[in-house]
């Protein structure tokens, strides 16, 4: 039932905009400014899957605002001469570089689970934690670490999977259970800040200002991302050893396994090494790094490393996830509804940080209760425009505010909804939803103000 | 009798010795030389020892003399009888070996002793004794071989009944250990379960007035319903319906519980529907009602028990002796108790009419139902029908046991009856069975009758009857 | 992360009213996240089977007795596996008496999953219930989440880490 009222109210918030008084908005304006407010809907209340919602949203675009529409083809509406978009634009977010980008990420942590890679890093990094805090720092530290290239989900379930024997052994009313339980989704969170390929949102903020012509390095991400990550992990810590202190004094970790030496496993080293390296040195040889990630996508099929079977596997419906999202950005533009949008607003009375600290809390706050990726995606198209609109000033303005906003949505954290990985800890039964809450509330606050300060004083040099 | 036989008597052994004695006495007599080899022994004397050489033939001309033959392990039987017209020492003289048996003469015996020399002699001067000698020894050779072939025969009948009795023996030996086994598995079980229906009384007497503090008033009621007996499972589902839709609030594990308390009882834990706990006496009551409840459970486990012990220790009882006055119906309920895990998986249809008695082994009685009930089961497929019937007709009691299972072909029915036949190839055996031979055995001995009757519509009936027992004497029963 | 009503099912078939009894007691812990259905015979199990595919709700595991009046358990597990609606429900026996041919029926031909011998020891019915439902949901690819505190945690969170069910948003 609900979904039917939500759904309804999604399709004529669709049509709304064509009938209200908007002084100055083009009907092509109008018809995005529909169309966003049906994606906000369909996205925030999921009465179809948001990936069911941001192809349909690309439908939509091909349907209506696209040279390909009948409405413009005949009717001449609502693109009164030939700036209609090319429907190849809206098709083309499939092949989006920056979703290449992150298929390269998605076939190498493919070869990853299916040679237990992931398994035996755990097992290297944990294996020498004999105390509680060790332990905790290790779990944040590989959370983090294999997040960064792997879906925080899966990383979430297996590090679980692993530390279910470790929890069981702890008595029922230790802190220590509750702190590694929020441990490791707060650390897989985390972890996608590290790399451009870490997480979603990181893609839509990506595709957005590729679509500005900015390109931001793998690299440049890094160096904006993993000293923010590390000090958070290490602000984590402090906070979850302050708030559950353990009661357990030693811990027992039992792993076992063993690095795979076959040929093919050793071949998954080498061509990940190889890719992670490319990457990494972005700047020195200038191959972009969507297409260094043909390497992994190209080699890993052609050596027999991974089949058919993990190519099915690969989440396919999250590239479709983030295409929406950058798809839906280019109407806002294109339309000139975020032109008009930002004159509705006086945006000079709160000066640049205001701005760019108004949208990193909205984006913190959403992200608490909506997807991360609907959150970076409702949101980065709109400041785009703000600084397209010269409403944001200074360097680098553009790539601070859409990567603030991306890396901020990563800290919205305290909700059982807020991420799966959040779910699957609350479901482990080793942890409650206020726990989760407290611990939560204090990261969105730390990242806020560590976020803010970042984004307002360093960001903009290194963006230059 | 004339010396010239008639044609065909010359062919019978006896016919043919019965003429040559004559003849040979007729030539004695002619032959005063030849009478010097008559030779006479009176009863006991022993004309061959065995082991002894032998170089004589005797023709036994009146008398008889007996064959004896020392046992390995001590003891002396008698081999065969000769009299007139028999051949004796034929074996020893003819092959130069010890003789095998001792000859003793059982009655006054004349015989016509021929040596070594009179036999050379004989065909020179007394050809016609020559020959008939000769005659009298082709006879001889006839009897003897088929002496041997009825002994065979014999033999085949010997080793028939012996392994039938021996079958019997070691069947009886297994029942007699089981009976010691169950006995003592029973009286064992006894103990514990008579010591579970003694204290679940206490408790049922204990129990109340401790639960009355925990839910004044209402306890007592609620103590009662539980040692009701429950109602059906679908009546227990359509409550469990009913109150997971009035009660979506409440854990389903405790509505459960509730679906089973009587419907009138049951607003007293729950309150109005839509409420998010049992009332405050809710929890007390309801572990009331499950306290009663369990203990009903137990009681009537332990009496199953009991019950089962009783009927499998009267089954299995060492086998009786003496033939008694046992009810037919009886019998065979005692009997469908203990074998109902291998009736269970057929229908059963039993009409047993009361007041059957007949006079017969106990025991006897329980191996014959216990094996035509094996057999009918065994016959069918799962889900067949077994059906027994016991009724009186013509001062008999009768007990027909069917099946609906594929019946005997013709060609066997016949052998069924015979030790050791058996279609069965294997599979589940409860080990209590009898071949039908022995399950015959026993009906005769107990003065009944086996048949295998025609089955209307396929399958097998065998019908045992019995002489209905006189009733104890009592003397105003008219006949 | 309860979900609203329970949307798996748990059918236990026994025509021994105490043995039924202390099945559905044993499975107590299990009733909140799953909907147990005791019947006693096969005929009703049917019927019960019938109204539950009405609802939607999928057979998760069927636990039976074989000695049965009537239709044999094994023979009904047999039903079960050549049915498409329950071909992929756990099969247990729960007997005390299956001799070797039946037995052999039902693993051949009935897919049994699990034999558990009358008496069982406490215990060991939920272990053996935890597990195959745990197995169920694994090879079915459901949420697992709410089952986490209930059953096998562990191996339900390696088979989402290896299955397509999770995903990144």
């Amino acid at each position: 039932m609900k979904r039917l009222i939500t759904a309804a109210t999604g399709l004529a918030l669709l049509a709304l905009p064509l009938f209200l008084p908007l002084d100055g908005l083009s009907a092509a304006g109008r018809i995005t400014c529909g169309l966003f407010l049906f994606a906000a809907v369909y996205w925030m209340f999921a009465p179809i899957p948001i990936y069911a919602t941001s192809v349909v949203v690309i439908l939509l675009q091909l349907a209506l605002l696209s040279n390909a529409s009948p409405l413009v083809e005949f009717l001449g509406f609502p693109y009164a001469s030939v700036d209609a978009p090319s429907a190849d634009k809206f098709t083309g977010t499939l092949a989006h570089p920056i979703l290449i980008l992150f298929l390269g990420g998605f076939m190498l942590a493919a070869g990853a689970q299916k040679y237990h890679l992931e398994k035996n890093l755990v097992r290297v990094f944990l294996s020498p934690c004999k105390s509680p805090q060790l332990l905790l720092i290790g779990v944040l530290g590989v959370c983090a670490l294999l997040s960064a290239f792997m879906s925080n989900t899966a990383t979430t379930a297996m590090m679980f999977a692993v530390l279910i024997p470790v929890l069981g052994a702890l008595e029922l009313d230790d802190p220590l259970r509750v702190s590694l339980a929020l441990a490791v989704p707060i650390g897989a969170n985390i972890g996608g800040i590290i790399t451009p390929i870490g997480t979603p949102p990181n893609a839509v903020a990506l595709g957005a200002l590729a679509e500005q012509g900015i390109r931001v390095s793998f690299a440049s991400w890094m160096v904006i991302g993993a000293p923010l990550a590390l000090v958070s992990l290490v602000f984590v810590t402090v906070v979850l050893l302050k708030m559950f202190p353990p009661k357990a004094k030693t811990i027992e970790l039992k792993m076992t396994g063993r690095f795979d030496l076959s040929a093919k496993a050793v071949l998954l080293y080498v061509v990940a090494g190889l890719t992670i390296v490319l990457w990494a040195t972005e700047s020195v040889h200038e191959i972009p790094s969507s297409v260094v990630a043909f390497l992994p996508i190209a080699l890993l099929p052609a050596l027999g490393i991974i089949g058919t079977n993990e190519i099915r596997g690969i989440s396919w419906e999250v590239l479709w996830l983030v295409a929406g999202g950058i798809s839906l950005g280019y109407s806002l533009k294109d339309s000139g509804l975020a032109t008009w949008m930002i004159s509705l607003v006086n945006w000079t009375s709160l000066g640049n940080t205001g701005v760019i600290f108004g949208f990193l809390v909205l984006s913190v706050l959403m992200a608490n209760f909506l997807s991360h990726t609907v959150t970076t995606s409702l949101l980065v198209p709109i400041a785009i425009s703000l600084g397209t609109s010269g409403v944001l000033a200074g360097p680098g303005s553009l790539a601070v505010i859409a990567i603030g906003i991306a890396i901020a949505s990563s800290y919205g954290m305290s909700l059982p909804i807020s991420t799966p990985p959040n779910a699957i800890a609350i479901a482990s039964g080793a942890v409650d939803t206020p726990q989760m809450a407290k611990v939560g509330v204090v990261m969105a606050i730390f990242g806020l103000v560590v976020i803010g300060g970042l984004a307002i004083f360093l960001w903009p040099l290194l963006l230059k | 009798m004339s010396e010239r036989a008639s044609p065909e008597s010359l062919f019978t052994a006896d016919a043919l010795s019965e003429s040559a004695v004559e003849a040979i006495q007729h030539l004695v007599a002619a032959n005063p030389e030849l009478m010097s080899h008559l030779r006479d022994f009176a009863v006991g004397a022993r004309p061959i020892e065995e082991g002894a050489p032998n170089h004589r033939l005797f023709v036994i001309l009146e008398g008889a003399l007996a064959l004896f033959k020392n046992l390995p392990g001590g003891g002396v039987i008698e081999v065969s009888r000769h009299g007139r017209g028999d051949l004796v020492g034929v074996h020893s003289f003819a092959t130069d070996n010890r003789s095998f048996c001792t000859a003793e003469a059982v009655e006054p015996t004349r015989a016509l002793r021929l040596g070594p020399s009179l036999l050379e002699s004989l065909p020179t001067n007394y050809p016609e004794l020559h020959r008939l000698v000769q005659r009298l020894i082709v006879a001889n050779l006839a009897m003897r071989y088929r002496s041997a072939v009825q002994l065979q025969v014999q033999l085949s009948e010997a080793n028939r009944e012996l392994t039938e009795t021996r079958n019997r023996l070691i069947h009886q030996e297994k029942l007699a250990v089981l009976g010691q086994l169950a006995a003592g598995v029973a009286h064992e079980v006894n103990n514990p379960v008579a010591a579970i229906l003694r204290h679940s009384d206490t408790l049922k007497e204990l129990l109340p007035p401790l639960l009355e503090s925990a839910a004044p008033g209402l306890a007592a009621e609620f103590w009662r319903a539980g040692l009701d007996s429950p109602g059906s499972l679908a009546t227990q589902r359509e409550a469990m319906e009913a109150l997971t839709a009035a009660y979506p609030a409440l854990p389903r594990a405790a509505l459960r519980q509730v679906a089973a308390i009587p419907p009138d009882l049951r607003t007293k834990v729950l309150g109005k529907p839509g409420a998010t706990s049992v009332t405050a006496n809710g929890t007390a009551l309801i572990a009331i009602f499950e306290c009663a409840f369990l203990l009903r459970h137990m009681g009537t486990g332990a009496h199953q028990i009991s019950h089962l012990v009783k009927k499998l220790k009267e089954y299995a009882r060492p086998a009786s002796i003496d033939p008694e006055v046992v009810d037919i119906r009886e019998s065979i309920e005692g009997t469908f108790v203990v074998l109902n895990p291998l009736i269970n998986r057929h229908q059963l249809s039993a009409m047993l009419t009361p007041g059957l008695n007949v006079s017969a082994r106990a025991t006897s009685l329980t191996q014959i139902w216990t094996n035509l009930i094996k057999n009918a089961c065994e016959a069918m497929e799962s889900g067949g029908t077994l059906s027994v019937r016991a009724f009186a007709n013509n001062g008999r009691a009768l007990v027909e046991i069917q099946d609906t299972g594929p019946g005997i072909p013709e060609e066997l029915k016949h052998r069924i009856f015979e030790v050791n036949f058996t279609t069965k190839t294997g599979g589940e055996n409860f080990g209590l069975g009898l071949g039908l031979s022995i399950t015959r055995s026993l009906i005769n001995e107990n003065d009944g009758v086996l048949e295998l009757t025609e089955t209307p519509g396929g399958g097998c009936t065998f019908r045992v009857s019995f002489p209905l027992a006189k009733e104890p004497a009592v003397l105003d029963t008219a006949d | 992360m309860k979900p609203s009503h329970p949307k798996l099912a748990i059918l236990c078939l026994e025509d021994e009213p105490a043995v039924l009894d202390a099945v559905v007691r044993d499975l107590a812990p299990f009733e909140e996240l799953f909907l147990i259905e005791p019947v006693e015979s096969v005929v009703e199990a049917r019927r019960v089977i019938s109204v539950l595919q009405e609802k939607g709700v999928p057979l998760a595991l069927a636990l039976c007795d074989h000695l049965l009046p009537g239709v044999s358990g094994t023979e009904f597990l047999v039903e079960l596996n050549h049915s498409d609606a329950t071909k992929a429900t756990r099969k247990v026996l729960i007997t005390a008496q299956a001799g070797l041919t039946d037995t052999i029926r039902a693993i051949n031909d009935g897919n049994l999953n699990h034999f558990i011998a009358k008496p069982w020891q406490p215990g060991d019915l939920q272990k053996v219930v935890r597990d195959q439902l745990t197995s169920y949901l694994v090879a079915t690819e459901t949420n697992p989440l709410p089952y986490l505190a209930l059953l096998d945690a562990q191996r339900l969170l390696e088979a989402m880490q290896q299955g397509n069910t999770t995903t990144d948003t």
